[in-house]
């Protein structure tokens, strides 16, 4: 028996700006409790807001980003509900008429292929502050400094239908929202957080019933909740069940999803517009600006490298996966000429191990691009084999020596120059033959792995320098 | 010259569905949390926030909090706040429509005398009715002004309303002023009852 899964995001997205949305105290991460909160943060009573133009240009961004609409009036709204931590007893969010409205997100599906997602909305609103229950002996402790920090909240159509398309999506959306500038992305502090609506039904039925999964701010942690919940509703039909709407919470240390509250015990938020606020009217100009301050995006970048350095889709889409990348690609390339392959071949090998390992990111890598294309175009022009550009590669990782012409530093100071000299080889080949009659008999006697285990020795006794394709061809003129 | 204000009528239920809905979103800060006054005894923070907010408020305020909870609920909220939103700008328009043809408009400020402290606090609506005149300005939020106009039989005082357009308040003032200089009501004070 066959089952769809039915999957819709909500992601909220803390938006990069220096101050909060409806007041000017900093947003910055992990200060002492309650020093970044302002008299509006702490919802004084007679305190007014004013929104935050930086948080309304990164919406803007996001919207034409992704292709949306941008609504000309928004409105600002009220979600009334009493928590602890929410000091107005009302969030400020928007509700009828959001910032975004429609655009979608393109994702590479491993059963679907391309595959582009809708967005229903994105919509501006302020974040909560945070309850402490650690350290405080039978009691909560608050801290508003998070309280009125900008989120974006970007909301999918139901549109994946595994878990694998919504990590997808997900890692998507989030290269975007870094690329254009809008929000860190840093899911450990909680810039960039997903609540997921899952349902299941048979192929052609009518939406199931689904389940909101809230707070999911890791990819494995999405990947695991969504595969736990979609096992868990299709084993409740399957025992004669029916899936109740619900809000769950994901539990990573036993992998599982629980119930929170279900729809009985849903609020009524009591949205209105927020009388302290004026509709949110964006201007043409303002939207025109916008427009011309946008970087190229990484969905027509990787086109681009497709098209100009005929790279495969996959290695392109590999290099746009952040801006930095794509910068250090398009930096080696040229320093290259013309061995752009190469450059993608190196990037997504060797640099993304020693970067890996390193746990370093390609901004902070200790091998710059212009030092990558010197090494390249050592192997390009037969100065040195792949396998000794490693070494060399390995020096320059290590520091030995700085500036564009490191490799050439390295390959002189160590003596890496690749021998291309016939001669010279001739006489280590001839060494080699006179040396190991017994794998030479072999190669007589047609076994052809014998031929490798020669050139291994002919390789080692260069060290390593002798020009493969030429001992290749000579050791095979010699033997006959 | 009379002025034609259809709508004015619908004033006070317009008025007193939006006030609510704005009072009852606007003290939820008054939870025990930070402000407000905080129940001694509870069991958890529902019964925090029940017991903090029974205790705190006067009757006034819970039941402006209650009706404007209501006409926000799910459900209701097209047919009261929606609507009323929607003849606040009939009322606004009204006004509009008759400063095109005067300066300023001017009546009496209630339609009673004062009345005695106390003396309608178990009526609301009948309270709320005396505001009649002067609610449709915090509806428009256009300029209005109230002066001494005189006394009735009884001695009690009578306040003048004058209304103004939008960014008038010079023209109000000086209207007002212009008054008090040809009157002196505002010179007099009622007598206090021994």
């Amino acid at each position: 028996m066959k089952w769809e899964v039915v999957i819709g995001l909500e992601t909220h997205a803390q938006l990069s700006t220096a101050s909060k949305i409806f007041s000017g105290a900093p947003t910055a991460f992990g200060a002492a409790p309650n020093t970044q909160a302002s008299a509006v943060d702490i919802a004084l009573p007679g305190v007014l807001p004013v929104a935050n133009r930086g948080a309304v240009e990164r919406a803007i961004r996001f919207g034409l980003a992704v292709g949306a609409t941008i609504n000309r009036r928004s409105v600002f709204a009220r979600k009334n509900y009493f928590y602890p931590d929410l000091p107005k007893g009302y969030q400020i969010s928007q509700y009828e008429i959001p910032v975004v409205a429609g655009g979608h997100v393109a994702i590479v599906s491993p059963t679907r292929g391309e595959v582009e997602v809708r967005l229903t909305r994105a919509h501006l609103e302020e974040d909560a502050g945070k309850s402490l229950h650690e350290d405080f002996h039978g009691m909560t402790g608050i801290d508003l400094n998070r309280a009125g920090t900008p989120l974006l909240e970007i909301v999918t159509e139901p549109d994946l239908t595994s878990s694998d398309e919504a990590v997808a999506y997900a890692k998507a959306l989030h290269a975007l929202v870094r690329w254009i500038g809008i929000c860190d992305g840093n899911m450990q502090e909680g810039s960039f957080r997903c609540d997921a609506n899952v349902s299941v039904r048979r192929p052609g039925a009518p939406l199931g019933t689904r389940c909101e999964i809230k707070n999911l701010n890791s990819f494995r942690f999405m990947q695991d909740a969504i595969d736990f919940e979609v096992r868990r509703q299709i084993e409740l039909i399957g025992d004669g069940g029916t899936v109740v709407q619900e809000t769950r919470l994901y539990d990573p240390d036993r992998r599982e999803t629980r119930s929170m509250r279900s729809k009985e015990d849903a609020q009524d938020y009591r949205y209105f517009p927020d009388p302290d606020l004026p509709p949110l009217v964006i201007g043409e100009d303002w939207i025109a600006r916008v427009k011309g301050e946008m970087p190229e995006l990484p969905e027509a970048m990787k086109h681009r490298f497709v098209r100009d350095y005929a790279l495969p889709a996959a290695d392109a889409a590999a290099l746009t996966t952040s801006r930095e990348l794509a910068a250090y690609f398009e930096a080696a390339a040229g320093a290259a000429g013309g061995e752009a392959k190469a450059v993608a071949n190196w990037m997504l090998g060797e640099l993304a191990a020693a970067l890996n390992r390193a746990e370093l990111d390609i901004a902070h890598s200790p091998v710059a691009a212009g030092q990558l294309a010197g090494l390249l175009k050592r192997i390009a022009d037969g100065t040195i084999s792949g396998k000794i550009a490693k070494d060399v590669f390995d020096a320059m990782w290590a520091g030995e020596a700085h500036g564009d012409d490191a490799a050439d530093a390295i390959i002189a100071t160590k003596g890496l120059r690749q021998i291309s000299d016939t001669g010279a080889i001739e006489r280590i080949v001839d060494d080699a033959i006179a040396a190991n009659p017994a794998i030479v008999a072999e190669y007589k006697a047609g076994k052809d792995k014998a031929f490798n285990s020669l050139v291994g020795k002919v390789m080692a006794a260069s060290k390593g320098k002798a020009n493969p394709a030429q001992v290749n061809a000579i050791l095979k003129k010699k033997l006959g | 010259m009379p002025v034609a204000l259809p709508n004015v009528r619908l004033s006070v239920p317009v008025y007193y569905v939006i006030a609510p809905a704005e009072a009852s979103s606007n003290l939820s800060r008054f939870d025990g949390v930070r402000y407000g006054h905080r129940a001694e005894h509870y069991a958890d923070l529902t019964d925090m926030y029940r017991k903090s907010r029974a205790e705190g408020f006067g009757a006034e305020v819970k039941r402006r909090i209650l009706v404007g909870t209501y006409v926000l609920s799910h459900g209701y909220y097209d047919a009261y706040y929606l609507k009323a939103q929607q003849v606040r700008r009939l009322i606004a328009d009204d006004f509009a429509r008759a400063y095109a043809q005067c300066d300023v408009i001017m009546g009496p400020t209630a339609p009673s005398p004062a009345f005695r402290i106390g003396a309608k606090t178990d009526d609301p609506v009948q309270m709320y009715l005396n505001d009649i005149f002067t609610i449709a300005g915090n509806l428009t939020g256009a300029p209005a002004i109230s002066i001494p106009c005189g006394f009735d039989r009884d001695g009690l005082p009578i306040g003048l309303q004058i209304q103004a357009n939008y960014f008038a308040e010079a023209k109000l003032l000086n209207v007002a002023h212009t008054f008090q200089q040809a009157t002196d009501w505002h010179c007099r004070a009622p007598e206090f009852a021994a």
